[in-house]
């Protein structure tokens, strides 16, 4: 009996050493799990601060004031995001201008035009304006540009790493991005010409990040019934035109549309982008209007250049973020369908 | 007139080393205006200015390099100095306020030095015979330019410094008239 009861309180004993060293071990992975993740902003690859940018924009709640600048144009909009563990909310409301309000659940945008009584409701990715970053993979982008780690700046009175991501050759504009240390939030970012000249910029003016989920701050701000309801569908097409395009752009859709300044013509729009600069290129029959016009006739202001040129009765416009060099070559690069 | 020539000589090395510090900013206010007197009227000085300029922006880009061309240095230098309207960008600012203050014959050389590669290196791009007036292409309209980057800002995705209301909706031209936009 006396045997039995020590060999019972010996594995008790046992038991409790073994319960003991497993909690011990956990927390002490638990310490280091959290060290780890503490230390991860210094640590961040490359691809692993574009990715954490990408998840902390849309998978974050965050809302406050965002401030827009190019050069003699300055405009803000408060933003609301919140993220419910699936589908990402967003409500932006313009500050300036005419009143406008956009309400967005997943890629399903609504934008309120509350002066004319319309909604218009589209179908548009979350991933690319700020404080996103892109649609594209971070490798993709890194393939193009190159990323330096810069010093610790305050925006929003919140610390900030500075990363700029500078281009490996001349046919796009480098950016500089301050992102918010511990949740990896865009808080500022820039656009720049030969690493010095701010072209366009954005930022948060205030902002608070990690707030709970609440459902009725992503309420539009006017009730909208009687408003005339318009969707916006873009029938994709097939591009029989050929283009050299600089490395890493890559076709992202291709339209039909008509210009609201009128002409009844249809103009093919094709747009490019390598994950961070964008261009369009148009092309439509040459409605001799400007028929004293040479060919080549360009463009620029701020971040954006324009370049026409004439093939034929065709009129190949190309109009992007990206320095005038680019637009102009690609459009004197373009090959019409039986050219080919 | 040739103890003339000897004393310009003599001082040439003295007069080349004010230029580089004037270029480095380093030069005080009263030597200045004795270099860009001297600048004024001797076409010896006036050469090593336009040399030194060629060579301090050569350091900066070996596309510049093609500028050694001395006949090359000439025919800009003349060029320009027949037309004294040159904006010199970036380089000139620093300076500006100094040049204001001597006369504008020698302000239009030293801008047209300090302007060389500014408006010359994007012709270099293009051929040996560069010329001096860049052929920018036409310019295009205005509102052409707006209805292009509208219907671009519809369909792109838009870039990391455009906030998302920047993107218009595609039936926005429909909803308001362009005036009030």
């Amino acid at each position: 009996m006396l045997a039995t009861a020590m060999i019972r309180r010996s594995w008790a004993v046992q038991a409790r050493r073994v319960a003991f060293t497993v909690a011990l071990t956990t927390a002490a992975m638990l310490m280091a799990a959290a060290r780890a993740q503490s230390a991860g902003n210094q640590t961040r690859t490359d691809s692993e601060w574009l990715q954490a940018i990408q998840n902390a924009a849309q998978r974050s709640n965050y809302s406050g004031t965002i401030y827009y600048q190019q050069g003699g144009e300055v405009r803000s909009s408060r933003i609301v995001h919140q993220f419910d563990g699936t589908v990402a909310y967003q409500r932006v409301q313009m500050l300036d201008g005419e009143r406008r309000e956009y309400v967005r659940k997943g890629d399903a945008v609504q934008c309120l035009l509350p002066d004319a009584k319309r909604v218009i409701i589209e179908k548009r990715p979350i991933g690319g304006n700020f404080p996103a970053l892109s649609t594209s993979a971070p490798e993709d982008i890194l393939r193009f540009y190159s990323l330096r780690r810069g010093p610790i700046d305050r925006v929003a009175d919140l610390e900030c790493r500075v990363i700029e991501l500078e281009p490996k050759d001349a046919d796009r504009y480098g950016y500089r991005l301050w992102v918010e240390r511990a949740t990896g939030l865009l808080l500022r970012a820039q656009m720049l010409k030969a690493r010095e000249e701010v072209i366009e910029q954005v930022a948060f003016t205030e902002v608070r990040i990690g707030e709970p989920f609440d459902a009725s701050r992503l309420k539009a701000s006017w009730p909208t019934d009687g408003w005339r309801v318009d969707k916006v569908e873009t029938k994709p097409v097939e591009l029989g035109w050929a283009f050299e395009v600089p490395p890493g752009f890559r076709q992202q859709s291709a339209v039909v549309r008509r210009f609201s300044r009128g002409g009844a013509h249809d103009t093919l729009q094709a747009v490019y982008s390598d994950g961070l600069a964008t261009f369009s290129v148009f092309i439509e029959p040459d409605q001799g209007s400007d028929s004293g016009a040479s060919s080549g006739r360009g463009r620029s202001r701020g971040p954006v250049s324009a370049y026409v040129h004439r093939l034929g009765d065709t009129m190949i416009t190309v109009v992007g973020e990206v320095p005038p060099e680019t637009v102009r070559n690609v459009a004197l690069s373009v090959k019409a369908p039986q050219a080919r | 007139m040739k103890t003339q020539a000897n004393g310009a000589q003599a001082q040439q090395p003295e007069c080349s080393e004010a230029m580089s510090r004037l270029l480095d900013g380093e030069l005080e206010a009263g030597a200045c205006r004795e270099l860009f007197e001297r600048l004024g009227h001797d076409g010896e000085a006036q050469r090593t200015w336009v040399l030194l300029n060629v060579a301090s922006d050569a350091l900066r880009s070996s596309e510049t390099a093609a500028l050694h061309s001395s006949g090359f240095v000439t025919r800009v230098s003349s060029a320009l100095a027949a037309e004294p309207v040159i904006l010199a960008p970036g380089a000139l600012r620093r300076r500006r306020t100094v040049l204001r203050r001597v006369s504008l014959q020698a302000a239009a050389i030293a801008a047209a030095a300090v302007a060389l590669a500014v408006v010359v290196l994007p012709q270099l791009r293009g051929g040996p015979e560069p010329v001096v007036q860049a052929k920018a292409p036409e310019l295009l309209r205005s509102a052409e330019f707006e209805a292009y980057l509208e219907a671009h800002r519809e369909n792109a995705a838009g870039t990391v410094t455009s906030p998302s209301d920047y993107v218009l909706p595609a039936a926005l031209p429909a909803a308001l008239p362009m005036e009030s936009r």
